[in-house]
């Protein structure tokens, strides 16, 4: 969608404005765009930069430790590995055991927290970061589960953390047939005496395809009647547990077997397989291709990709038969993604910024704290606020956002395990024991952080570290790292003031 | 001219500090000089009781009109029901309009009760069968319509602001405070505002957390933040970061200040907001949002048009006992506020100095729903809808063209005003004063059926 700018919405599409600097052509004119943005061919060697940026854009931060280990493994065996989305059975039950009291019957709160311990703590940060963009693209929300099936949402969850790089056909059958899906948009109440619109319309107009492209109402009122037949059944006993849950089962008897005519094409009665046969024909014949590949590359590269770079990609990604990792991977192998335009940044979602201060910080922060600093800034994974996921880029920036981002680091620093009560130094973890005087101490948090300071602020912060107040006023208290207690309290004073410079809030 | 801006009257703004809450009056220079030294574009604005406000309230996800404006009368109503068998009311089952305007064809909701004393002190209206041309059936293609106040995109508003707020707010509520949004999140409505609009979740979360351990070094850390904050340069997504941080800071010095005022004022009138079911200190959704609305008037603000809301309609299933949960949080939110602003009016005497007097409340949607009930005791998305509108400026009763058989009959109840003539009548010369070629500014794009409605 174009985007008129002015204020602080202008940082939507900065990115945007950016790749077409002293062009004034739109974006599809590749002529007038630097032919680096559209080069999809693969890079050779990377910088030290280069690859801290591929860390900023993809592990929520950058952090030293994954920098050494991508170091050591070389960036494609990283990106194989990163993109195998491996399950680790001990990395699984230790996050359940650290959120959740009873996994049958989690509470809303404890899904959350379950999947935010895991953001933070899996070693493959961007399983959890790619998930939250399919979550947030197929966003659908908790709230519609009551106690006894609140468990599926581990499930739903997990097919994004699990599979997020499979096919994308697979991966629009299970979503389609997805249980929480099916209560969410009404899948579950849709029969053959009355089936209901509510999934048909945003399977084309949200997850697949866009509003109003290739399709009628006509079409969605048919898609209706292939997407019928679920039920949810209370059962008692479930697996031997003692208890009652809610399964979704399909019945045939609400299930729609008259044909089907979708988008031209006649769709015989086939029963259940039919949700796979509408995956299929809406593949064989609509831009899907087109639809995700601007998607994804709006979320990992930069915005408003030109025609030129979409049709590379959704060319390539039709002959590959659809394979997500395959995507991925040329997506962060190519040129284009390491382009000036792409690195001139993102707005970061209040996930990012969150989740990211904590890997890029390491203080070990309680879940709870990330729990209660993400319903703050209205992004709670498990809970989007519509069908149509969260607001993004500059969206994220409102007055209100500001304000609780500051919040959230305050309570990052000083109400956590490693709070100063706690006896953490925070200056002897972060701070090499060579880099202690005043400038060197700005400049290592400023690198860790991945804050840009201009000179007078880099200046402001030294000063910063040599002055202190009290209940008269400012004075002079010259930095000394050797003070314990003058180098925790500054030094927990400068993450929370680098945290609020305006290149930390951009990824 | 414009009647929005208007100049300060400082002694009758204290005088309603005074007047209704009793001591703790602050003068406008006291309350300057909290306000960070670095504030560059103060947020805090001259205004008075009498300035021309607007709410616009949404119920986001397509609300049942038909359920909420009830056909009881004739053929219409016989029709309405025969298509909701499950879902519809009967004629006595919802609140009588025979009050005030006098009105028997419609009856409304029965969770609206509060509403129903409006109409009957006649400051209520309701326009039947709201649209725009060519109606979309998606959330988020008609919201867009709603906000960018065109049915052909940006393309028809060229050079202009995409959001029609922001094209109102732009020439006649230029100040930091004077467009507001709470708990909408940053709505296309505003796109395009040259003067960072005050957007938040709520008031009272809109504050700088203070830390114990090391609290006067936690005062030093904030001057430090907006220091270096004021050193950015001011080009590019950096600077413009930058200065929304800045106003941010300099946003919660005051809103603070006034939250605390208005905090006295409650407490000493015994308002209560509607509570969260089973809470005794939790407030509904709706019912915070009006608070706040209320705060940032009895504050002094200049604001002149409050976005606020809830989701949840989008009533495709389980629709009868969602829908009155959902008009109850308004409609106890309206009536709280409704008493508030009479107690901080009692200070006035004279009527045109009041805030209702000079107050409207337009209660929109994106699409009504369809005509037929659906199997899961619901309605899928629509097509028109009605628009309820409130406050003293309104004149009371049913606008728009009644209901007819064939409305009723179709799928979807057709759309006959246009909802930019509502916005257009609000922000008019009868209201926010606006003239002809300063409301086509508003709304550049042609509209087929565009008409003259006087709900004020």
């Amino acid at each position: 969608m174009l985007k008129k700018l002015f204020g602080l919405s202008a940082v939507l599409s900065f990115v945007a404005t950016l790749s077409l600097a002293g062009s004034g052509c739109s974006s599809d004119d590749k002529k007038a765009l630097p032919p680096a943005d559209q080069d999809l061919s693969s890079v050779h060697t990377l910088s030290q930069s280069e690859r801290i940026y591929f860390l900023r854009r993809t592990h929520f931060a950058f952090k030293p430790s994954e920098l050494q280990r991508l170091n050591q493994m070389g960036y494609e065996s990283y990106l194989d590995w990163m993109l195998t989305l491996e399950t680790d059975p001990a990395l699984e039950s230790q996050a359940l055991a650290a959120t959740v009291a009873d996994p049958d019957y989690p509470s809303t709160t404890e899904i959350a927290r379950w999947w935010e311990w895991l953001m933070v703590n899996n070693p493959n940060p961007f399983q959890e970061l790619l998930a939250m963009f399919w979550h947030d693209h197929f966003a659908t929300s908790d709230e519609v589960l009551d106690a006894q099936s609140m468990w599926w949402m581990f499930k739903h969850i997990n097919l994004w953390r699990q599979h997020g790089t499979d096919k994308l056909p697979d991966l629009l059958e299970a979503m389609a047939r997805d249980w929480t899906m099916l209560i969410w948009l009404d899948g579950y109440v849709s029969t053959k005496n009355a089936p209901n619109e509510n999934f048909a319309r945003e399977f084309w107009e949200l997850f697949t395809l866009g509003a109003d492209n290739g399709y009628t109402q006509a079409d969605i009122v048919e898609a209706s009647r292939a997407f019928t037949g679920y039920r949810r059944v209370l059962e008692p006993n479930l697996a031997g547990s003692g208890r009652d849950q809610f399964v979704m089962v399909f019945d045939t008897n609400r299930h729609d077997y008259t044909s089907k005519t979708i988008l031209g094409q006649t769709l015989p009665g086939n029963g259940l397989s039919e949700y796979r046969d509408m995956v299929d024909i809406t593949l064989a014949n609509a831009p899907v291709a087109e639809f995700i590949c601007k998607k994804v590359w709006e979320q990992f590269v930069y915005l408003n990709p030109s025609t030129t770079v979409l049709n590379n990609l959704t060319k390539g990604f039709r002959d590959s038969g659809y394979d997500l990792k395959a995507l991925f991977k040329r997506i962060f192998m190519s040129k284009a993604f390491f382009s000036a335009t792409a690195q001139a940044g993102l707005v970061k979602s209040p996930v990012e910024h969150h989740v990211g201060f904590i890997r890029a910080t390491g203080l070990n922060v309680f879940v709870s704290r990330l729990d209660n600093g993400l319903v703050d800034t209205a992004q709670r994974p498990s809970q989007p606020p519509t069908v149509n996921g969260w607001p993004s880029g500059g969206f994220w920036l409102s007055s209100q956002a500001l304000v609780e981002r500051a919040n959230f680091l305050r309570d990052c620093i000083y109400y956590s395990h490693e709070s100063p009560q706690a006896g953490y130094d925070v200056g002897l973890a972060l701070i090499p024991a060579n880099k202690t005087s005043a400038g060197d101490v700005v400049d290592q948090l400023a690198w860790l952080l991945q804050v840009d300071l201009e000179t007078n602020q880099r200046q402001a912060a030294i000063d910063y570290l040599n002055t202190d107040r009290n209940g008269s006023g400012n004075f002079a208290d010259p930095w000394n790292f050797n003070d314990a207690v003058d180098r925790d309290k500054k030094i927990r004073g400068l993450l929370y003031i680098l945290g609020q410079h305006p290149t930390y809030q951009i990824r | 001219m414009n009647t929005i801006k208007q100049t300060l009257d400082t002694s009758r703004r204290n005088f309603l500090r005074v007047g209704a809450a009793g001591a703790g009056a602050l003068a406008l220079g006291a309350l300057d000089s909290r306000v960070s030294p670095l504030s560059a574009k103060p947020a805090k604005a001259a205004a008075l009781p009498a300035h021309k406000r607007m709410i616009v309230i949404n119920m986001l996800g397509g609300n049942d009109g038909l359920n909420t404006l009830i056909p009881v009368t004739g053929s219409v109503a016989s029709i309405y029901q025969s298509n909701r068998p499950t879902i519809g009311f009967a004629p006595g089952q919802g609140l009588s309009l025979t009050g005030g305007p006098g009105v028997s064809a419609y009856e409304i909701h029965p969770s609206l009760a509060n509403i129903q004393s409006l109409w009957n002190q006649g400051d209520a209206a309701f326009v039947q069968k709201v649209g725009y041309p060519s109606q979309n059936l998606s959330h988020f293609v008609s919201e867009d319509i709603w906000s960018y106040g065109a049915r052909n995109g940006l393309a028809s508003l060229p050079g202009a602001a995409p959001g029609w707020l922001a094209r109102f707010g732009n020439n006649h509520a230029p100040s930091p405070m004077g467009l507001v949004s709470i708990g909408v999140g940053r709505r296309l409505d505003f796109e395009g505002s040259t003067a960072n609009p005050f957007l938040v979740n709520s008031v009272s979360s809109f504050a700088y957390d203070t830390d114990w351990h090391y609290s006067n070094n936690h005062t030093l850390r904030k001057e430090v933040v907006q220091n270096i904050l004021s050193m950015q340069p001011a080009t590019g997504i950096r600077g413009e970061i930058a200065a929304a941080a800045e106003a941010a800071y300099n946003a919660a010095a005051q809103v603070g200040v006034a939250a605390a005022d208005y905090e006295t004022y409650e407490t000493t009138n015994s308002i209560q907001y509607p509570l969260r079911a089973g809470s005794t200190t939790s407030l509904t959704n709706m019912g915070r949002r009006m608070r706040d609305i209320s705060l940032l008037i009895y504050g002094g603000f200049d604001t002149s048009v409050f976005y606020t809301g809830i989701g949840g309609f989008d009533t495709h299933s389980d629709q009868p006992a969602r829908h009155a949960e959902l008009l109850q949080e308004i409609d106890d939110a309206i009536g709280v506020f409704y008493q508030d602003i009479s107690i901080q009016d009692s200070a006035f005497g004279t009527a045109s100095d009041r805030i209702w007097p000079n107050l409207t409340i337009v209660i929109i949607s994106e699409f009504g729903r369809r005509n037929y009930e659906n199997g899961s005791d619901g309605t899928d998305h629509g097509h028109g809808n009605c628009v309820t509108v409130l406050g003293g400026p309104v004149n009371g009763g049913i606008y728009g063209d009644p209901l007819v058989d064939a409305d009723v009959n179709a799928e979807y109840l057709p759309y006959s005003t246009d909802f930019r003539d509502i916005y257009r009548s609000l922000l008019g010369a009868n209201h926010m004063g606006l003239n002809t070629s300063e409301l086509s500014a508003v709304f550049p794009e042609a509209q087929p059926l565009s008409s003259t409605i006087n709900v004020v």
